[in-house]
């Protein structure tokens, strides 16, 4: 039978997107390389976070975040609201932590200054003399990975989704490639394969950020919510390599330490003076991390874009292609809202938040704006 | 014919060949080697030192890889603690 959409890509992005179409109605088929969800989408924290750096990443953020609530009692989302604890290590940065409250507050979203004496009571192993600290209720913590497959694979109330281990090797106006010859035909095809998009769409460019994870032996208690420095959004949108201090309570007990950015690195081995750099800088913040163990270190690349965003919307240079792409560390976060964004465009259905700070016309349009300067 | 060696699991002395990987004793013998935290039993997955799943205490060193351990003369391994 034939696909309404073909989507290449079952990683949580195009699982999403999948979801999404299908609950349109729509005969979705998913072609993927390897398992869903076992690809960057397993390397992550799951963390659900409304960042705000900028009024569209907040938007999407925002609104993927609320769709993220309708999934809070699927088990196969392992979804834990156990909220954001930003922290600050100075005046300067206390006043970066009062915009950011601000800014949520102005888009509906409750976060609370936490004072200086007050954040022992919140994280007890942070250290004394923090400057001050922002707790977001709502942020939340997902299982990226299984929630991915879940996506394929629970029933459809209507539409349907057929996933189908393949290799694609080209793309041409609603046609798809396999290797082997075989052609696949559908009104549409989505292109949500992370940095292999390339490989498909030869002109798109994206690039690849190294990150470093570390899980702990079990210490239940030790952290109660996701605490980050007010300096990650810095360090998460910077061009240079950058560690910044990001920590997980997981369901099990066991904590996972992040985070670290080497743009332009895609390979796997674990570094170890990134990795050293990176536990020296949560160790800034909570000193008794030196008597825990670690279990495991593993990396992750992430796709990112030249500018920081993610790609959502019509690939111009091959017709009836839409591309999902670039969403670095915030593809889980950004996930539903993403699906949502881009099937609002493919079926011209009214607008969920603004697209355009997302076309990947701009890769098109900082090219020749370049070239003019 | 293999020389043979003694360790000790969870107190229990075993006479093993030499050569014997760690989590191949505990599988021929049934033994848990540790609980995921809803209490069900975990063994030896993978077998290759990605899963984790098969991680014993040995001597005195917690979270060791018993798939990537051969067993040593006087090797002391507590499980499912």
């Amino acid at each position: 039978m034939r696909a309404d959409l073909i989507i290449i890509g079952a990683g949580i992005i195009g699982a999403a997107i999948a979801r999404e179409a299908a609950n349109a109605g729509l005969h979705v088929q998913v072609l993927t390389q390897n398992e869903p969800g076992t690809g960057v989408t397993a390397t992550g924290m799951g963390h659900i976070v409304v960042l705000d750096d900028e009024p569209s990443e907040l938007a999407l953020c925002k609104l993927s975040s609320e769709l993220w609530d309708g999934f809070a009692q699927t088990t196969e989302a392992e979804y834990r609201r156990c909220g954001t604890l930003w922290v600050a290590c100075n005046a300067k940065e206390n006043a970066l932590l009062e915009e950011k409250r601000i800014r949520l507050l102005a888009a509906g979203i409750n976060a609370t200054s936490i004072d200086s004496r007050d954040i022992p009571r919140f994280e007890p192993n942070l250290r004394s003399g923090l400057a001050g600290a922002l707790l977001v209720e709502r942020d939340a913590v997902v299982y990226a990975p299984r929630m991915a497959a879940y996506l394929l694979s629970a029933p459809c109330q209507t539409g349907c989704i057929d996933v189908r281990m393949a290799h694609v090797t080209g793309i041409s106006r609603g046609v798809v490639q396999l290797y082997g010859g075989e052609k696949l035909v559908a009104d549409a095809v989505v292109v949500a394969a992370g940095l292999a998009s390339q490989d498909l769409l030869p002109e798109l460019t994206l690039v690849p950020r190294k990150g470093h994870l570390v899980i702990t032996d079990r210490y239940p208690g030790w952290v109660n919510h996701q605490v980050l420095e007010v300096g990650y959004s810095a360090s998460a949108h910077g061009s240079g390599e950058s560690v910044a201090f990001n920590i997980q309570p997981r369901a099990t007990g066991q904590l996972l330490l992040g985070s670290s950015r080497q743009p332009q690195v895609s390979t796997r081995e674990v570094d170890p003076g990134v990795l050293a750099k990176m536990i020296a800088r949560a160790q800034e913040f909570m000193p008794k991390l030196s008597s825990l163990r670690a279990i495991r270190a593993w990396t992750g690349v992430r796709p990112g874009t030249p500018d920081g965003k993610p790609y959502i919307g019509r690939w111009p240079l091959v017709s009836n292609c839409w591309l999902a792409a670039g969403h670095e560390g915030l593809g889980i976060t950004t996930a539903l809202g993403t699906a949502r964004l881009l099937i609002d465009q493919i079926l011209q259905r009214p607008l969920s938040v603004d697209p355009s700070p997302y076309s990947p016309l701009r890769q098109f349009q900082a090219a020749r704006a370049e070239h003019i300067a | 014919m293999l020389r043979k060696l003694t360790i000790s699991i969870n107190g229990r002395v075993l006479e093993i060949p030499e050569g014997t990987n760690l989590a191949a004793v505990l599988l021929a013998h049934k033994i848990i080697f540790r609980r995921s935290v809803q209490g069900e039993p975990r063994a030896a997955f993978c077998a290759m030192g990605l899963c984790g799943e098969c991680r014993v205490r040995i001597n005195d060193m917690p979270q060791q890889l018993a798939c990537r351990t051969e067993c040593m003369q006087d090797m002391r391994v507590q499980t499912d603690e």
